[in-house]
């Protein structure tokens, strides 16, 4: 992971990094290294979260928003995987600041699940079918909070409940199989908070469900980030449960963040034409005044990961595009403050 | 919409259905399989009625289990029912033998959600459309080429792409492909599985807005098998809404999703994202239980926040409460 462009630990100091900011990722370059080429999947991505605070980083497939969950967490294949550039700097328990690229390796995995815990879209994936939940759920309270069986196992017990799993008496020796998609969705849940970590990654968990099934996962989710005060990265595809969930909103297209700001200042008024046109692909509730179905896809294809444009990565699909656009690459500007475009024409054109 | 397109439309769901169900069942399992020596059947549909108009769109809405997909592959006997009768254009589809129906199925046909599973990675585009040209339409040679090129027009691909392998297309046109495939035996009725469910939203938008336009220019006839309430809602005349095997609701799509009926209706409208502030909605407990152990009465009931104990007593029959409105819902007395 580590490399020669990459800044080491020192020059992360915890300045760097304002006061209640959780998690800074400062751009961040992830390349993947194929037979065919280099992929640049996470290209000079910079975002932050605060405590208490959720981020959805936002995308099509192939935009990088999980890549860059898996960076954080450090999870990606190290044989094609690589960080090229960037830090990832997280602030602990005790305000230090840990640049977590440059951390190695045992001391990551002590982080990992006690500070920082992730979830995903299918929990199959990450529970163990050989072990019961109470014995998942046990396992990191056991490895970071060092009690014993019993005491791990009480605890457990008590992180069913709390993640909403009825009869918790007996699910608690249950094997994963014999749980519903929405239950076993809860034990991920449960196993990833049981050491109340700092951070917590979802990457699209609730994506897998039905509808009825997303709004009990979102409505826990939210419950327990306020309980604990934990920061959230929220990687999805839905626009419409950003609303529902997040503080603030990263917007990412071909590898790059385009667009980043308070979710309702993004929704409302989108300044990117990217997310314009991402809002403009999802129905909407106003039956009868469209003709047709009032849907208006984004013409074209995302670019050829291997050969992205040296300049903006979505002029060859915008409604926008100047010659210039194919010409000059875009950097993030402030549109106030608080909300980020990149975009050379963001001040000109009424989206 | 325009009114008057919306009236013509109005129109042709009161003509002579299309396509028409009569108390739809189909039983899993049960009687004593090789290791269910006590299992009781999985009851995946149980008693629906459907009729669809000619040229009318019937979006079908549930959770998984609700029996959707099953009662697709129902109506078009691509699967057999333990009890009840479909009719296409008059025909009743369980009286035709089995070489009758082969050559009936140029009327019907299905879309799935997985187009790379519908099409053979060893085919080319040309080969998978020619199969069903010279099968179902008796054309041959130029003819049927020419048929083919216009039927990748027809989806926005171009001839010069038949020569590749699906494995040379995105997931978009590949479902493209698996549509202007659907559409080579010239059908009159096609059952759309969660045609977009697995698709990037710009690209979903690409392709339902396809399937709309080749909809209304062919007059065919559309069963929308959907998750997606949002994508149900912009494509289909009527709704249908599943729960356990059993209708809950059917209603034009403005009144469905303007005045909901039936509780649960009103629950999934109010569990999509953005439908409602977290505050005010109505988050359904639980999860929709067994199929093989269905809950007595209303097999809602369970989950249901207005249910009372006469709903564990009879099973609500599916009632008109307003003009092409039904629900399946003892109470009367809710404001949802």
């Amino acid at each position: 992971m580590r490399s020669s462009v990459m800044p080491s630990a020192e020059v992360a100091p915890a300045g760097a990094v304002p006061v209640g900011t959780v998690l800074a990722i400062r751009d961040l370059k992830t390349h993947f290294f194929t037979d065919a080429g280099v992929v640049k999947a996470v290209n000079g991505v910079t975002l932050q979260v605060r405590e208490g605070e959720t981020l959805a980083i936002v995308g099509e497939s192939g935009s990088g928003k999980s890549v860059t969950g898996l960076t954080v967490m450090r999870l990606l294949a190290r044989t094609s995987a690589r960080v090229t550039g960037g830090s990832v700097t997280f602030r602990g328990r005790e305000g230090e600041a840990v640049d977590l690229l440059a951390l190695p390796e045992p001391d990551m995995q002590r982080l990992r699940g006690r500070d920082i815990a992730m979830i995903f879209q299918d929990p199959m994936s990450s529970l163990n079918p050989m072990f019961t939940v109470g014995e998942q759920i046990a396992e990191p309270i056991r490895i970071h909070k060092g009690h014993d069986r019993r005491t791990a196992r009480k605890e457990a017990l008590a992180l069913l409940k709390e993640v909403g799993i009825s009869d918790p008496e007996r699910r608690i020796d249950a094997y994963p199989h014999q749980l519903s998609g929405g239950m076993r969705q809860r034990i991920m849940i449960a196993v990833a908070l049981a050491c109340e970590p700092r951070l917590l990654i979802a990457d699209e968990p609730t994506t897998a469900l039905d509808v009825t099934i997303q709004a009990q996962i979102i409505a826990l989710l939210k419950r327990l980030q306020e309980r604990h005060r934990m920061a959230m990265i929220f990687v999805t595809h839905d626009l419409k449960l950003v609303g529902e969930i997040a503080d603030r909103v990263a917007v990412m297209y071909a590898s790059q963040v385009v667009e980043e700001g308070p979710v309702e200042d993004v929704l409302a008024r989108p300044r990117h034409p990217y997310t314009k046109a991402l809002m403009d692909c999802i129905p909407r509730r106003d039956y009868g005044v469209a003709e047709g179905t009032g849907l208006k896809p984004i013409p074209g294809l995302l670019p050829n990961p291997l050969s992205p444009p040296d300049a903006c990565r979505f002029h060859e699909r915008c409604a926008f595009a100047e010659p210039r656009c194919a010409e000059i690459e875009p950097v993030l500007e402030a549109v106030d403050p608080s909300h980020d475009v990149r975009c050379l024409r963001w001040r000109e054109i009424a989206l | 919409m325009s009114e008057v397109a919306e009236m013509e439309r109005e129109a042709a769901s009161t003509a002579r259905p299309l396509v028409e169900a009569r108390g739809l069942t189909k039983h899993f399992g049960g009687g004593g399989g090789l290791l269910s020596s006590k299992s009781r059947p999985v009851r995946a549909v149980e008693g629906v009625d459907l009729s669809i108009a000619a040229g009318e769109v019937l979006g079908v809405v549930g959770e998984s289990g609700s029996g959707k997909s099953t009662l697709g592959r129902l109506v078009l006997r691509l699967i057999e029912a333990t009890e009840g009768t479909v009719s296409f254009d008059g025909t009743d589809l369980n009286g035709l033998s089995s070489g009758e129906l082969r050559a009936f199925r140029r009327n019907m046909q299905m879309i799935f959600q997985d187009p790379f599973a519908s099409l053979n990675s060893r085919m080319t585009i040309r080969d998978a459309l020619l199969e069903p040209i010279t099968l179902h339409r008796g054309v041959k040679g130029r003819e049927a080429v020419e048929l083919a090129e216009g039927l990748m027009q027809q989806v926005g691909l171009t001839a010069e792409q038949m020569k590749r392998y699906p494995r040379a297309f995105s997931g978009g046109q590949r479902q493209r492909v698996a549509i202007a495939r659907a559409l080579a035996s010239a059908p009159r009725f096609i059952v759309a599985d969660e045609p977009v469910s697995a698709l990037d939203v710009s690209v979903q938008a690409e392709v339902v807005n396809l399937l709309q336009r080749l909809q209304r220019e062919l007059g065919l006839s559309l069963m929308f098998i959907s998750h997606d309430l949002s994508v149900v809602e912009i494509i289909s005349d009527r709704v249908m809404v599943l729960y356990l095997g059993r209708v809950m609701e059917v209603a034009p799509t403005r009144q469905l999703y303007q005045n909901p009926a039936h509780p649960y209706t009103a629950a999934l409208l109010q569990a999509v994202p953005g439908a409602r502030s977290a505050e005010d909605r109505l988050i359904l407990a639980g999860e929709i239980p067994s199929p093989a152990n269905p809950p007595s009465g209303c097999v809602f009931r369970t989950r249901c926040p207005f249910a009372i104990a006469a709903c564990a007593e009879t099973v609500p029959e599916l009632r008109e409460v307003a003009p092409g409105q039904k629900k399946a819902c003892i109470r009367d007395d809710l404001t949802l």
